[in-house]
């Protein structure tokens, strides 16, 4: 199979399923998919030869972006699938029932960022340490470092980003 | 002199604390033991126990999940123990400063049990075998002659 017979077989066979399918080049290529979806969308790409490279979490305001990293070696291509997790849930299907290797990874999530993985078979803990508050995200774009932890240390909202730009106009 | 820090002087026994660390620090901690260096022709000998160690030797800046390890095992360690800062991030940070995960430096997280405690401080990402080895000498030399004047 060539690479743009697996894009375009992806894109008729899940036509339904996609929100949106974004060809950034030849070997990378982004499928946007709504929650309910997502789980279908993995297994299909893992059963047509995928391998689940890694995952990793966005925040997107409304959502927090979930991107599982397919890449199909013999074909030389990445296909990644976006799941948005909508917040204030940020509940999604847990693939780690399809992988047990996206068991960690999901933990990982789970922990920065605050995805709910459904179904998940192990959702406890996996980086933070055991005293950080529950329900605090520290990967979210709305965490504040001073607020959620007692540093003792006075760091301005925007990491002193103000001060260095005023700094440069004054030149 | 007492024979406490008499005791101290020489042959001090290290143990290694990783409270943060990347790595980097703790293997050239490693080459120090190495046949190029062998700081064992001193008598400094890494220790599988606090209890039996004059010197912590720390890496790597405190985590949140490290910090009360790190005092428990600063209580453990022999008084009079010297703690040897190795590292950039155990200096001051180093680029973890303001870090979600992070409860501060080890020299500030030792200060909370013991506020006299001899700390040494090693800079450098990592420091040279050459540096770790001056600055143990160094930092004894201090912490001798700061307890038999105390």
């Amino acid at each position: 199979m060539k690479r743009n017979q697996l894009v375009q077989q992806v894109k008729t066979e899940l036509a339904d399923r996609l929100a949106d399918v974004v060809e950034r080049n030849a070997k990378r290529v982004y499928l946007t998919v709504e929650p309910e979806h997502s789980l279908a969308v993995n297994r299909y790409l893992f059963e047509h030869g995928g391998r689940l490279a890694t995952a990793t979490g966005v925040d997107c305001r409304d959502w927090i972006e979930v991107c599982y990293h397919y890449c199909f070696d013999p074909l030389n291509v990445v296909i990644t699938v976006k799941a948005k997790a909508y917040k204030p849930a940020c509940e999604l299907d847990s693939v780690a029932t399809l992988f047990p290797g996206a068991n960690f990874i999901e933990r990982e999530i789970q922990d920065l960022l605050g995805a709910r993985f459904l179904n998940h078979p192990d959702p406890r803990r996996l980086l933070l340490a055991d005293d950080w508050p529950e329900g605090v995200y520290p990967l979210r774009k709305d965490y504040h470092h001073e607020a959620h932890v007692n540093t003792g240390r006075a760091v301005s909202p925007d990491h002193g980003r103000a001060r260095v730009l005023s700094a440069l106009r004054r030149g | 002199m007492n024979w406490k820090v008499w005791g101290l002087s020489k042959s001090p026994w290290v143990y290694h604390v990783n409270v943060g660390a990347c790595n980097n620090c703790d293997i050239e901690i490693l080459d120090c033991l190495t046949p190029r260096f062998d700081v064992e022709r001193f008598g400094m000998l890494l220790v599988p126990s606090p209890r039996h160690a004059d010197a912590l030797l720390v890496t790597g800046g405190v985590t949140r999940q490290a910090r009360p390890r790190l005092q428990e095992v600063y209580r453990q360690t022999a008084k009079p123990c010297i703690v040897l800062c190795v590292g950039a991030c155990a200096c001051s940070m180093g680029i973890f400063a303001d870090c979600y995960h992070m409860a501060g430096p080890p020299d500030k997280v030792i200060r909370e049990v013991d506020p006299n405690a001899i700390i040494a401080y090693v800079p450098g990402c990592p420091p040279k075998p050459e540096a770790i080895i001056a600055g143990a000498v160094k930092g004894l030399q201090a912490a001798c002659k700061l307890l038999s004047q105390g």
